[in-house]
């Protein structure tokens, strides 16, 4: 493709890259301030900046610079929130073996659960919940944040190991 | 433990990119329960809701509804400073004035600017400018005033019958309507009267009083005016003044035929009292006195 037929300022081209990035960085930033409604308004106000940049802003940047803005934005006004995800019931597997007490159980091991993922660090929980959640590997997550894919590995191995010793100690 | 061998170990675990001898030996470790159990958890937590298109259609209504970018004028600044200095301004035209009040019964402790300190009767007030005042020390007078000026200082005190200037003193003064007094305690005052043409000097201990028109001086062997201790002081007093003195103290008025009032009065009468003090007047002057209910109107009758 030409330099041309890849501007931003193109609807088709701009429409395409909202597509690739809306949802990673909605999330994104949903996991870091756990706020929906604040995500997606710092989501709507990059694309806006992006739009009214389209001229400067080449399309393989376009990434890079939503994420840029969206980040300043969050780091200027955002108020940070806990994260908490809401699970399903687990697939229950033959309901005559699952006693009341295994049931209370697990309820209780996810809600461990949920609160440890909102007591990581902020570095190891956007990459954990990029990945878990995401379906991203550690290579989108680390070209995502500009990092090298050994800094995304190490922090999520330490969010592994943090959650189980968590989980655990409760 | 299995997962301190390395500082990405875990994270491999969980991409599927352990190798075999890793995966053989992780399933042996103690943690492996654990990690296994975890995992089977997190697959249950569900990604937030994404409405794709929703967004991508107030991201476009966003981008055609933007407002003009901002710039910023400074103008308004202009007008703001403008304003605020004509505002200044007038301020410094109406407001020029300080001012102090005191009602009937009523007593006030004031400082000027440059320290000196002036007590305020009842029924008087004092004036003077607020800017530039140290370049002009003059006050405005009505009623009387006990003043202690701040030493060296050229200061004015002008009065409906007169100005004083000081160097330095006590003195007090009544400028009251129909009666003017100065009396120095302390340091030497000059009274001047441009429209009578009288001038008098005053020392400590020296009092003048303008009786019609006419500069009485005499001395005095008082320290300080009597109305600061909370007593009025006459001696050989028309008793219409005394009357007025009344007034300014307690608010009250005086309902009498004119032939009823004559006399003077010497004597004191106390400013907190308005039933002992009608008493040490008019009793020694045998006159006869009504208050009315409301305390406000008395009524003379001569016997």
């Amino acid at each position: 493709m030409s330099q041309k037929e890849n501007s931003v300022c193109d609807k088709r081209v701009f429409n395409q890259l909202f597509d690739l990035n809306s949802e990673p960085l909605r999330n994104y930033l949903y996991y870091q301030c756990g706020d929906l409604q604040q995500a997606e308004d710092l989501v709507q106000e990059a694309f806006i900046k992006l739009w009214n940049n389209c001229k400067k802003v080449l399309f393989e940047k376009a990434r890079g610079f939503l994420f840029a803005v969206a980040k300043n934005a969050f780091y200027n006004q955002v108020e940070h929130q806990k994260v908490v995800l809401k699970y399903a019931k687990q697939p229950q597997k033959t309901s005559e073996t699952e006693t009341p007490e295994f049931q209370l159980e697990e309820k209780e091991f996810m809600d461990r659960l949920q609160n440890a993922i909102a007591e990581l660090p902020e570095g190891q929980r956007e990459v954990f919940l990029l990945n878990r959640m995401d379906q991203m590997t550690y290579k989108e997550i680390a070209e995502f944040l500009g990092v090298s894919q050994k800094a995304v590995e190490k922090r999520m191995h330490k969010a592994l190991v943090k959650l189980r010793k968590t989980v655990k100690n409760i | 433990m299995f997962e301190e061998k390395d500082d990405t170990i875990m994270a491999r675990w969980l991409a599927g990119e352990l190798t075999e001898e890793e995966r053989v030996e992780f399933e042996a470790s103690s943690e492996y329960e654990e990690y296994q159990r975890l995992a089977e958890g997190l697959d249950a937590f569900q990604k937030p809701i994404f409405d794709k298109e929703a967004l991508r259609e107030k991201v476009w209504h966003g981008i055609q509804n933007q407002k003009p970018s901002k710039v910023v004028r400074l103008k308004p600044l202009y007008y703001t400073v403008g304003i605020a200095a004509s505002l200044l301004l007038l301020f410094g035209l109406f407001f020029n004035q300080v001012s102090y009040e005191t009602d009937f019964g009523e007593k006030l402790v004031v400082e000027l600017p440059d320290g000196t300190k002036v007590n305020l009767n009842s029924k008087s007030s004092l004036k003077h400018d607020r800017f530039f005042w140290n370049g002009n020390k003059t006050v405005d007078l009505m009623g009387e005033a006990l003043f202690s000026v701040a030493k060296g200082d050229d200061f004015k005190v002008e009065t409906k019958s007169g100005t004083i200037s000081v160097l330095g003193t006590e003195f007090n003064v009544k400028a009251r309507e129909s009666s003017f007094e100065l009396y120095c305690y302390e340091g030497r005052v000059r009274y001047e009267n441009v429209e009578g043409q009288q001038e008098a000097y005053l020392n400590a201990g020296d009092a003048v009083e303008l009786k019609g028109n006419i500069l009485l001086e005499f001395k005095h062997g008082e320290t300080g005016p009597l109305w600061q201790t909370g007593r009025s002081s006459f001696s050989n007093a028309e008793l219409k003044l005394v009357m007025n003195e009344l007034e300014v103290y307690y608010g009250i008025s005086f309902v009498y035929k004119p032939v009823a009032v004559q006399g003077h009065f010497t004597g004191t009468f106390v400013h907190n009292d308005l039933g002992l003090a009608l008493k040490s007047v008019f009793v020694p002057m045998g006159i006869q006195y009504e208050l009315s209910e409301d305390q406000k109107t008395v009524t003379l009758n001569a016997r």
